[in-house]
Formats: C-alpha cells, sequence, structure tokens
C-alpha cells in the first residue's frame, strides 16, 4: 500500500507504514507503526492520520477502535490483478487522487495486457509448466488462489500446484516430482546460493525437468512477485521473460528429439 | 522376570511384523499416483524411502529417549523434551533461521537446533547439580521444566519481534515434519541415532535398579549417579538428533514407551529394544496419515502423533491400570 502512496505522488503525506514498507528508499524515513496487519494501535494515534489503509488486518477491532477514535479505516483485500486495480482505485478515492489512480490503473492495465498479450494466447499444451517454491521447510507453493498463479496464466504459463486451493499451501516433495515442472521459480526470502545445485542435490529431485535443464530461477526478487503493487509489472515482465525463454528452449529440445528420431 | 525365549521370539516377530506392514504401507502409498513398474525408475521411490528411513529412525530414537527419562526421572510423565530440549533447540533453529544462516548452508539450521539443545541439556543439569556432585531427580526434573519454561517465553518473544519472513521456519520447527530433501544430514541423524540405541540397548539392564530409587539402586551396587549421567547424555544424544533432522514431533516419546510397557510389562532390557520397533512403526504409520489425509498438502506429524496415538492410549488405559507405575 505504501508503494501505491508513493505511485500517487503522495509519498509526501505518509505519517506511518509498517515495519515491511522498506520501498521506495525514502519510505524508509517513515515512522513504523508495527506488523503487517497487526499495527501497534497506541503509535498508529500517536500519528494522528486522517486516514488509515490496510491491507487486512489480522483483528478486526484494530479498526473498530480506529475509526472509534474519529480515523477514517480503509481495508482493502487484494488476491488478484482486478482486486489490486479496484484497490489503487479505492485508495486513490479515499486520497482525492481519483485521476491519478486511474491513470496508474491504466498504465498497469497497458503493461499486463502487452504481456498477457504476447504469452496469453499459448494453447495449454505448449504452456511451461511451474512450480513456485516460496519456502523449503516445509516446501510450501502458491495455490489456485494466490496472485502468483494468476501472475503464471497472464505470462503464459501453467501453475502446477493450481488445483490446491488455498494460497499458500505446505506440499508434498513427491508430488513435484510427479508434476514435473518444466520450470521450478525459487521465490524465498533470503535464499541465495547456486538454488539450482541445491535442488538437484534434493533425495529424487534431479530427474525433474526444470532441475534437469536449468530452469531454476531464483533471480526475481520475491517482493516484485508477491508485494501487490506497482512494482508487481516488473515481475511480470521479468516472469514472462523466463517463461518465454524456456518455451523457446523446450522447442528447441523437442526439435532435437525428433531429429534424433529414425 | 519371566523373559522365556520362546516369549521374545513372539513378541520380536509381532513388533517386526507391525514394522515392516508400516513399511510396505509408507513406500506404497503418498499424493503421487505412481504404477509399481514406474515407481522403481522414478526419483518419488527414493524421496519415500528415505522419509520412511528418517521416520524409523526419528520413531525409535524418541520412543528410546521416552523410556530412559521416565525411568531416570522415575516420572510418568517424562518424555524427550520434557528437560527442556524442546525450547533450547528451537532457539538454536530460530536464531539460525532469523540471523540468515541458512544461507551459509543447508546444514547451519540442523546444526544450530542440535547446538542448542546441547547446551540447554548442560545447562539444566549443571543448575541441578549439588556441590558434592549428585543429582537429585526432582531438581534436575524442575529444572528442566523451568529453563524450557524460560527458553519457550524467550522463543516467543524472538519470534514476536522476528521480521515475518522468518516466522515460516521457526514455526516448522515447533510443528515437525518428516520432509527430508538431504541424504547426508540423513546420514548422520540415523548414525547418531543407531550409536544412541545401541548403546541404550546393551546398557538397558542398569534402568531397572534405576527405577527402584537410589537408595534401593546402590544397595545393589550400582553407581548411581554415574549411571543416571549416562543416561542422561544418551537420552539426550537421541532427542537432540531427532530434532536437528525433523524438528518437534510431540507425544510419541511420551506415549509408545507406556503402550510398550502395558503389553509386555516393565523389564527394560525387553521394553527398550521393543520400544524402538514399536515406536518405529508408529511413527512411520503416522507420516502415511501426515501425508494423505490432505495430500498433496501435508499435515504437522505432531498433529497426528497425538490425534491417533491419544485416544489409543486413552483405550489401554481404561483397560489396565499403567503398569509399572503402580
Amino acid at each position: 500500500v505504501t508503494e501505491i502512496l508513493f505511485a500517487l505522488a503522495l509519498g509526501d503525506s505518509l505519517v506511518g507504514a509498517t515495519d515491511h514498507c522498506d520501498y521506495p528508499p525514502e519510505a524508509a524515513n517513515i515512522a513504523r507503526i508495527g506488523g503487517f496487519g497487526a499495527p501497534n494501535v497506541e503509535k498508529l494515534l500517536a500519528l494522528s492520520p486522517d486516514l488509515v489503509i490496510a491491507a487486512g488486518f489480522e483483528r478486526e477491532e484494530v479498526a473498530e477502535v480506529l475509526r472509534r477514535s474519529g480515523v477514517r479505516v480503509l481495508d482493502v483485500r487484494i488476491r488478484n490483478f482486478e482486486e489490486l486495480f479496484d484497490a489503487i482505485r479505492q485508495i486513490g478515492k479515499a486520497v482525492d487522487r481519483l485521476y491519478q489512480a486511474e491513470s496508474v490503473v491504466a498504465r498497469m492495465r497497458g503493461e499486463l495486457e502487452a504481456v498477457t498479450a504476447r504469452n496469453g494466447a499459448i494453447p495449454p499444451a505448449q504452456r511451461p509448466k511451474v512450480f513456485v517454491e516460496i519456502d523449503s521447510h516445509p516446501l510450501t507453493t502458491a495455490g489456485g488462489n494466490s496472485f502468483l498463479d494468476d501472475l503464471i496464466v497472464r505470462t503464459g504459463g501453467v501453475n502446477v500446484a493450481h488445483e490446491i486451493s488455498q494460497a499458500y499451501s505446505s506440499i508434498n516433495p513427491e508430488k513435484v516430482i510427479e508434476w514435473n515442472p518444466d520450470i521450478i521459480i525459487v521465490a524465498q526470502m533470503g535464499c541465495t546460493g547456486d538454488a539450482a545445485v541445491q535442488l538437484s542435490r534434493r533425495i529424487g529431485w534431479s530427474d525433474i525437468s526444470a532441475v534437469k535443464n536449468g530452469r531454476v530461477i531464483a533471480d526475481i526478487h520475491p517482493d516484485l512477485l508477491f508485494r501487490p503493487g506497482p512494482r508487481l509489472m516488473e515481475g511480470a515482465k521479468a516472469l514472462a521473460a523466463e517463461l518465454h525463454r524456456a518455451t523457446k528452449g523446450n522447442v528447441t529440445d523437442a526439435a532435437r528429439s525428433r531429429r534424433r528420431q529414425p | 522376570v519371566r523373559c522365556g525365549s520362546k516369549n521374545n521370539l513372539v513378541l520380536s516377530a509381532v513388533l517386526f511384523a507391525w514394522l515392516a506392514a508400516a513399511v510396505v504401507l509408507s513406500v506404497f502409498c503418498g499424493p503421487a499416483r505412481v504404477s509399481l513398474s514406474e515407481l522403481g525408475q522414478s526419483g518419488i521411490l527414493w524421496l519415500r524411502v528415505s522419509r520412511t528411513v528418517l521416520a524409523i529412525v526419528v520413531g525409535a530414537g524418541l520412543s528410546v529417549a521416552g523410556v530412559i527419562f521416565q525411568a531416570i526421572l522415575r516420572n510418568p510423565l517424562a518424555e524427550p523434551y520434557v528437560l527442556g530440549v524442546s525450547s533450547g533447540s528451537a532457539i538454536g533453529a530460530a536464531s539460525a533461521i532469523i540471523f540468515g544462516l541458512g544461507v551459509v548452508g543447508a546444514w547451519t539450521v540442523p546444526a544450530a537446533a542440535f547446538g542448542g539443545a546441547l547446551v540447554t541439556i548442560i545447562m539444566v543439569y549443571a543448575v541441578a547439580r549439588e556441590p558434592d556432585g549428585t543429582v537429585p531427580v526432582h531438581t534436575l526434573l524442575l529444572s528442566g521444566v523451568i529453563v524450557s519454561a524460560v527458553l519457550g517465553s524467550f522463543l516467543m518473544f524472538v519470534i514476536s519481534v522476528a521480521p515475518s519472513e522468518g516466522l515460516h521456519g521457526v514455526l516448522w520447527w515447533l510443528l515437525g515434519s518428516l520432509q527430508v530433501f538431504d541424504g547426508q544430514l540423513l546420514l548422520v541423524v540415523g548414525t547418531a541415532v543407531v550409536i544412541g540405541l545401541a548403546n541404550a540397548a546393551r546398557l538397558a539392564g542398569d534402568l531397572n535398579p534405576l527405577t527402584l530409587g537410589d537408595e534401593k539402586a546402590s544397595l545393589l551396587g550400582m553407581d548411581v549417579e554415574r549411571a543416571r549421567r549416562r543416561f542422561f547424555l544418551l537420552a539426550s544424544l537421541l532427542t537432540g538428533a531427532t530434532v536437528a533432522a525433523c524438528g518437534l514431533i510431540g507425544f510419541i516419546g511420551l506415549m509408545v514407551p507406556h503402550a510398550v510397557r502395558l503389553a509386555i510389562g516393565p523389564d527394560h532390557r525387553r521394553l527398550v529394544p521393543a520400544c524402538a520397533v514399536a515406536g518405529a512403526g508408529f511413527l512411520v504409520l503416522a507420516d502415511c496419515l501426515a501425508r494423505t489425509v490432505v495430500a498433496p498438502r501435508e499435515v504437522p506429524i505432531g498433529v497426528i502423533t497425538a490425534l491417533a496415538g491419544g485416544p489409543f492410549f486413552l483405550m489401554l488405559l481404561r483397560r489396565r491400570k499403567l503398569a509399572g507405575w503402580r
């Protein structure tokens, strides 16, 4: 939400942000009011804001307390692109920047449609199968109701975990072997080192197509994929580029194997 | 002591049949539907086998650690985590995760968990030790429970101030999981547990006098302090090694010893090996459930051990009073 407000050129009106709001760099100077979804209400009120914009409170009571103290509260839930665009418009309306909000949405929608147009028409059979690893202990992935699922579909891939309805869900590693994804996206916080090598050392994982063909992607910053804000478009573009490259690779692979056949 | 060789033979046959059935089920069930012929070729077989091996190792280790703690502390409520191993290892793992040591290598988090467990155990022992070198059972138990509570609160403090990205990993330690990725880790933990189990089986006879009380045990010619220290170390090693591999798995170390004791009596020479095999089979089965009930998602294994084991244990309890504890 902080990023959306900065995109609306309202960074200067921000009096508080959560501990996790670290982008753009200017946001570092804003007072901190506690965790995401669980703000410190005392600190929040001490900043005497006119409006509090939240992306889901852990406890509904917080919104009630704020309202009773005469603070306007806008709570936006963002689970897919439509909800994101809607949230940006709602925020724009609440801060009297509806026009700017519409232009941000229009720009994002334009970029998104450009990505979708290029990759959305790929027939299902030719789409690369994508597995997203959010955490390794326990193995966690993004299911059908997650933003990432939407992102993968729009960038021309198939999320292998689509059938799981939870947005974030633990997953049995043998299921990943069965799915045999063409691409694995490692979107774990603080994951460095050679992800591909680490994955290939896992028991039974060396036969997965993505691991065998070196299609383990760990260099897209998780914030670009998970944080519902304007930067998501960067993530979408990076993801599309990777999936697209993979698709071409598959074609070559297929061509090569065809040639090998007598 | 009725310890007929025929009796033992029947017992081993039953126990190994139980374990074998569990292993077969474990290798052939899972969320991925694979035909028998394909199973051998895919990596899935290896994954299931290593997971089953880990369940055997951990199930046996925790059950035997439970028997030992119940005997040396002379307390039916004792279990592997009673002396603070749980919170100690969780703090070790949590600091490794939160300070980002996990980046250094896949080994750092298990190693930190094991280190945390060892430091805690030494601390508990040092607190309970009297100036004359003796370690009274009740002081040891109290010291363990208090250290555990203090460390547990400290853990909650660390979690509450930590950036949320680290939280997930820490919670995993508290819930436990038999997911195994690293064959080397499995080998190291397996070796440690097997060494621990072999020693426990070798020394099991010494546990019998210890349950009678210090006075009677020393009347029987036993160096009580030395024996207790040895068992204390052994059980801690077993617990620490299992925690390093799969986090905290509750209930099994409490329940399996009692269930087996009800079935075969309180002689530790039979109890220790029987618990190892029975516990291994139980955990293998529990893990089967953990990965199939909501497949392809997984349920924390501790949930299954308590849910599946609890009612069974209560049923045993209804049928007979806790044997060996009067």
